[in-house]
């Protein structure tokens, strides 16, 4: 199964496969994407399923899935993957805002003099990706050169919210555009054929924030 | 019944941002909706009376309003608009709440859950959620300064009021701290960690774990003795896990100029390592968590067991955990690789090696 928008029928998802959810009122705009975290499952449009994700919080929540996508994942991987998880739980009973950044999708708190790593932030999407990273699958090339520009007018339909000054404490200084992950992206890296997105990562382009 | 669509936004530090959509909900119904940050229930009691309940995270804070009425409602006891006071509320609900008062199109005095509670805006509030007590966050918390949450942790009274002292350990974990203020506060969090560990009480464990975190990243190599007792097992709050993988991180941030700088404290994460190498230890995730963090460290201290450890792990011919393990030994080594003084010779042997044992 490639990454499919669930509107074409139920599907069959197995641990750890993306799942999506798009924004309310916007037909393809996808604003959120997690981890499916049950055994293999049937979902159809609209459901409400069990995720790993970062909400934020980063836990074990539920979303309404609209779209999704896997690899898939080998239950090798899967081990791995949960295995990752148990390394890092520790990290985020906190302030919601305090383990989330928007860009980079990934960023690690350090202690100022040693550089000593004590957690790492996530955006929604930097989770699935550093996720799919413990397996050695890059589903996006994340370096600024390779991500278009994404403009205040879609941060606000992402997170629902009006860009401004605060935008900064999660890692958007200045008034855009901005080169960030948006959930969608991993989505069409997902629709690929299986040995193309182990093989090599997807390059977004603009219009991949809905799918 | 028609959706509308609401944006509220909030330019403080951190900016409780709140946003959320809801629908025009019959007097008597209930609604649980997302925003940013987690739900909401909004619950009209009746016509004079609601209650919200805004979850953050594993945090649900709990509040009630009351109609107060307008100049135009001369049956209220309250008919003077101004009056409407505001008490006891964080960012997040005054947001809120301005937006139900859009909504109802009048003023609601509100509380905080529950009613004849002080407004206490200067310390951590203690609730009762379910059959469990949390801690809320508040704002002035938010706000201090690096000097400020050194001086409150390290303050000798500072253990009177836990659920204060347990958020501005959380905070501290986000704050860059000098390096004085770093050769007070490490031994005071590690020490905090060791004593709470079996305080019995389950709002302790974030607290340890964050003062774990930080407080061995603020340690040279030199000092990370002071982490041997919390690698012990069996207290009520766990903390070898933890414990393993800040070592980890600190040789990783630190590499040694030698092999077998740290004897002793190797062979306790060596003894964690040996105790989890088997085929049944490993199928349980948080083992094999354990067991990979525990040959990270030994590798990043340059421990010479370390050799004997990954041949063990060869041995089990477990593919996943081999492989798992082998992947982060590489990252190690990028990090190393990476950094602008080279790593010492023989350590960077060491993990060369038992890198190439595993491929």
């Amino acid at each position: 199964m490639p990454a499919i928008d669930l509107t074409q029928g139920p599907r069959t998802l197995s641990r750890y496969d993306v799942v999506g959810e798009r924004a309310e009122g916007q037909t393809l705009f996808v604003k959120h994407v997690g981890l499916f975290d049950e055994e293999s499952q049937s979902v159809k449009m609209g459901d409400e399923v069990r995720v790993l994700h970062m909400g934020p919080p980063l836990e074990q929540g539920t979303i309404k899935v609209h779209v999704v996508g896997r690899v898939p994942l080998r239950n090798d991987e899967i081990k791995i993957i949960s295995t990752w998880f148990e390394k890092i739980v520790d990290e985020y009973p906190r302030l919601p805002e305090r383990q989330y950044v928007i860009h980079p999708p990934w960023e690690d708190e350090c202690d100022r003099n040693t550089r000593v790593r004590r957690y790492r932030r996530y955006s929604c999407a930097g989770f699935v990706l550093d996720s799919h990273r413990q397996v050695d699958i890059e589903l996006l090339q994340i370096d600024e050169g390779s991500l278009p520009d994404v403009y205040p007018k879609t941060i606000k339909l992402a997170y629902g919210w009006n860009p401004g000054p605060l935008l900064s404490a999660f890692g958007l200084g200045g008034g855009g555009p901005w080169k960030v992950v948006l959930a969608g992206y991993v989505l069409h890296a997902l629709k690929r054929p299986k040995d193309q997105i182990r093989r090599e990562p997807y390059q977004p382009k603009e219009g991949d924030e809905q799918f | 019944m028609s959706e509308s669509r609401t944006m509220i936004t909030h330019d403080s530090e951190w900016g409780e941002v709140l946003s959320r959509w809801y629908k025009e909900a019959d007097a008597s119904s209930t609604e649980t909706r997302k925003w940013n940050y987690g739900r909401y229930d909004l619950q009209n009691l009746a016509q004079d009376q609601v209650i919200i309940r805004i979850g953050r995270g594993s945090r649900i804070d709990t509040y009630r309003g009351l109609h107060i009425g307008t100049d135009e409602d001369s049956q209220s006891d309250y008919t003077d608009a101004t009056s409407i006071r505001l008490i006891h509320i964080n960012t997040v609900f005054d947001l809120a709440i301005q937006e139900i008062e859009k909504k109802l199109k009048s003023p609601w005095e509100v509380w905080k859950n529950f009613v004849d509670e002080e407004p206490a805006r200067s310390v951590a509030v203690e609730e009762q959620v379910g059959d469990r007590a949390v801690d809320t966050t508040t704002d002035d918390v938010l706000q201090l300064t690096s000097d400020q949450i050194a001086s409150a942790i390290l303050d000798p009274e500072a253990e009177a009021d836990m659920p204060r002292l347990r958020e501005i350990i959380l905070i501290a974990e986000d704050t860059g701290f000098t390096i004085e203020q770093s050769k007070q506060l490490a031994p005071w969090l590690l020490s905090f960690a060791e004593r709470c560990r079996d305080s019995g009480d389950p709002q302790d464990e974030a607290a340890v774990w964050s003062a774990i975190r930080t407080g061995a990243s603020m340690l040279t190599p030199d000092d990370t003795n002071g982490l041997r007792s919390l690698l012990e097992p069996g207290h009520s709050i766990e903390t070898s896990l933890v414990t393993v993988k800040m070592l980890g991180r600190i040789f990783e941030a630190q590499p040694p100029a030698e092999v077998d700088e740290h004897k002793e404290l190797a062979n306790e994460v060596c003894q964690i390592a040996k105790s989890l190498l088997n085929r049944y230890a490993i199928t349980v995730s948080q083992s094999a968590a354990m067991a990979q963090l525990a040959i990270y460290a030994l590798a990043a201290m340059a421990s010479s067991e370390t050799q004997q450890i990954v041949e063990t792990v060869q041995q089990l011919g477990v593919t996943w955990f081999t492989q798992q393990t082998l992947r982060e030994l590489c990252e190690l080594r990028s990090i190393w690789s990476s950094r602008p003084v080279p790593v010492a010779d023989r350590p960077q042997k060491l993990l060369d090696r038992v890198i190439q044992t595993l491929e």
